[in-house]
């Protein structure tokens, strides 16, 4: 191989790994689902589906009530995750939407990935106006107690930016979950306007 | 999964099943109602025991509950179980029972907590606390054998006096149960000639201790649990049994924290595949001196020939549900939660034809809530201490505006299934079904 060659030789592949650094740089920064390609203002309405494509979540969406001793019990179907019938649809102007699903020890549960969620990770929330979708913020574990003290900062409805909680059960010590964890995404579409 | 040997070991099995009886006599009753909603309320049941639909327990004690309406406490029942029981049966000690419960009311609003168990003897018992800790420290391990107890004096024990005999209440079981004792026999049969080389051996039964507990309160998700200690099956080959003497082979330890709600359902077939299995890796893991190794494929054969072939083809009918159990049940409702360590029902099946199970056993049973809030609505004072639990600044609002609590966890999807653990208390429980009605066909030849 003469000198020229080779030098043309490596210069291409340079500019071949240049390519590919650039390119995995950005999916990893950006993840494998494209954030801008789903969200959009929408009119507010119930969520019917919950999807996390980066955890292979995919379930329906069923309203679920607060009872009076404030305990938000998920369906008991534990493919199904639950709406807060007390939080905010999305779409809506004011406060924020809460999501709950079980997450089973033996596995089966909707939310049972929810632990492997990283920061920058979208979910998508269909309601019959179209999909509303957010990006993952940021989680963190809450002891049983510590939920109920700060409950009104983690669910309650007084925010304005729509933001989406999900939250279910973790750290099984052999006997229950002593846990919560919760999971914090921001929309990526626009509330819509009054009306 | 069960390993005997010969009537022996059959004989232990069927003292299991007396013993599980035996227990039963412990007794609990109904609990009372209630006059006003409480803020707080808890109940405790060591052991509650129904053959053929009647109860053996609820005239020697009963369920020990508490209740509080915010001014103060009432309790019904006795939180001092007997521990003794079943006159003229001196080789069956029962041991130790606890049943304690408890309320609290700070800043007006209730908490509860109770705790439940059996243990064997010389264990220590410790009041419920409001941190509702388990009320056994296991002492001495009771030990089940075949010689411990005899079914034909046992269908002529009263349970407590002046009430009728055991035989007089197994008189009383309907017809399908009529096809158990040629089953019995059956099973009898095979096992005495699966075990015929292990001469004297003996099935045991320990127990240290089962017991639940339990927690209810504001802010918090109600909690319980349930905790078996040093519960195991073992087989004990005999003295005269060379290198070592006496070995003793574990069939089955019981996992002491078992996941909530695990369950025990199971038909015929399955029993029996989880018994023979389990008992084949039992013998081939054992350190069996030479002379008993030999013949282990026979006895392997004909456990299962025995107990798959005969035992299934006899059932019939009965065998879609022999035994229907969970250890650890667990049953919530808003701001409540009833634990029971372990709850079996044999033969349930046959509830569609006559109304209730066989047998019918919940031993450790702590049940836990709902609280509320003291109603006081001119209040001369505030109250002298805060809330113990959040919300900071005080009063839980009538409507919840937010959620405090979020159950969101579950040990498994329900689905089913019999932990290999178990088999050998299923197959227990079938002698227990059998061998009660053997001992009422006994007495009354």
């Amino acid at each position: 191989m003469s000198g020229s060659s080779a030098s043309s030789t490596a210069s291409g592949l340079g500019a071949g790994v240049l390519v590919m650094v650039v390119g995995l740089g950005g999916w990893m920064l950006l993840g494998p689902d494209d954030p801008q390609a789903a969200y959009a203002d929408l009119p507010p309405a119930a969520p019917e589906r919950l999807l996390v494509p980066s955890l292979d979540i995919d379930a329906d969406v069923v309203p679920v009530a607060l009872s009076a001793d404030a305990v938000l019990d998920p369906p008991q179907d534990g493919e199904l995750v639950g709406w807060w019938d007390g939080s905010a649809r999305p779409g809506d102007r004011s406060g924020q939407t809460v999501i709950t699903g079980h997450t089973v020890h033996t596995g089966g549960g909707a939310m049972d990935p929810i632990v492997d969620v990283e920061a920058g990770r979208v979910v998508d929330l269909r309601t019959d106006e179209g999909t509303m979708r957010y990006r993952v913020t940021h989680s963190e574990v809450v002891e049983r107690e510590d939920l109920a003290s700060r409950a009104e900062d983690i669910f309650g409805q007084d925010r304005t930016a729509g933001r989406l909680v999900l939250v279910t059960c973790t750290n099984w010590d052999g006997s229950v979950y002593e846990d919560n964890i919760v999971v914090y995404a921001k929309p990526l579409g626009s509330p819509a306007p009054d009306a | 999964m069960t390993r005997t040997h010969g009537t022996a070991a059959t004989r232990t099995v069927l003292g299991t099943t007396a013993v599980l009886t035996a227990t039963g006599l412990l007794a609990l009753g109904a609990a009372p109602a209630d006059a006003a909603d409480p803020v707080a309320q808890a109940e405790a049941e060591a052991i509650s025991l129904r053959v053929g639909g009647q109860s053996l327990t609820d005239q020697v004690g009963g369920p020990y509950r508490v209740t509080n309406d915010g001014d103060r406490e009432t309790t019904s029942g006795t939180n001092r179980p007997r521990a003794t029981f079943l006159g003229g049966q001196d080789d069956l000690q029962l041991g130790t029972l606890a049943q304690d419960a408890t309320t609290t009311v700070t800043g007006g609003r209730g908490s509860s907590a109770a705790c439940a168990g059996v243990a064997g003897d010389g264990a220590s018992l410790a009041a419920v606390g409001d941190g509702g800790d388990f009320c056994l420290t296991p002492g001495e391990t009771a030990q089940l054998t075949a010689g411990a107890l005899d079914l034909d004096a046992l269908a002529d024990v009263s349970l407590v006096e002046g009430t009728p005999s055991l035989d007089d209440l197994l008189g009383q079981l309907p017809p399908p149960l009529d096809t158990l004792p040629d089953a019995y026999d059956d099973l009898n049969a095979g096992l005495n000639e699966a075990l015929e080389p292990f001469g004297d051996a003996g099935l045991v039964v320990d127990v240290g201790a089962i017991q639940s507990r339990c927690t209810a309160g504001p802010g918090r998700v109600a909690d319980g649990s349930a905790r078996l200690t040093d519960v195991g099956v073992f087989l004990q080959l005999p003295e005269g049994t060379p290198d070592p003497p006496g070995e003793r082979i574990d069939l089955v330890d019981f996992t002491p924290d078992p996941a909530p709600n695990t369950n025990v359902a199971t038909d015929l077939d399955e029993v029996v595949d989880i018994v023979v299995g389990a008992f084949v890796d039992s013998l081939d893991q054992s350190d069996l001196p030479p002379e008993l190794t030999g013949g282990l494929e026979e006895v392997r054969e004909a456990v299962r020939d025995n107990l798959t072939s005969q035992l299934a083809d006899r059932l019939g009918p009965l065998d879609q549900n022999v035994l229907s159990g969970t250890l650890n049940k667990q049953t919530r409702s808003p701001g409540a939660i009833e634990v029971t360590a372990l709850d079996l029902q044999v033969l349930p099946a046959i509830a569609d034809q006559v109304g209730f199970a066989a047998v019918d056993a919940q031993l450790g049973r702590s049940s836990c809530g709902p609280g509320g809030t003291v109603d006081r609505p001119t209040p001369t004072e505030p109250p002298a201490t805060p809330p113990a639990d959040p919300p900071a600044g005080g009063q839980v609002p009538a409507t919840p505006a937010v959620p405090r609590s979020v159950p969101a966890g579950l040990a498994d999807s329900g689905d089913g299934g019999l932990p290999p653990v178990l088999g050998l208390a299923a197959l227990t429980a079938l002698a227990t079904a059998t061998g009660v009605t053997v001992a009422r066909r006994r007495s009354r030849a």
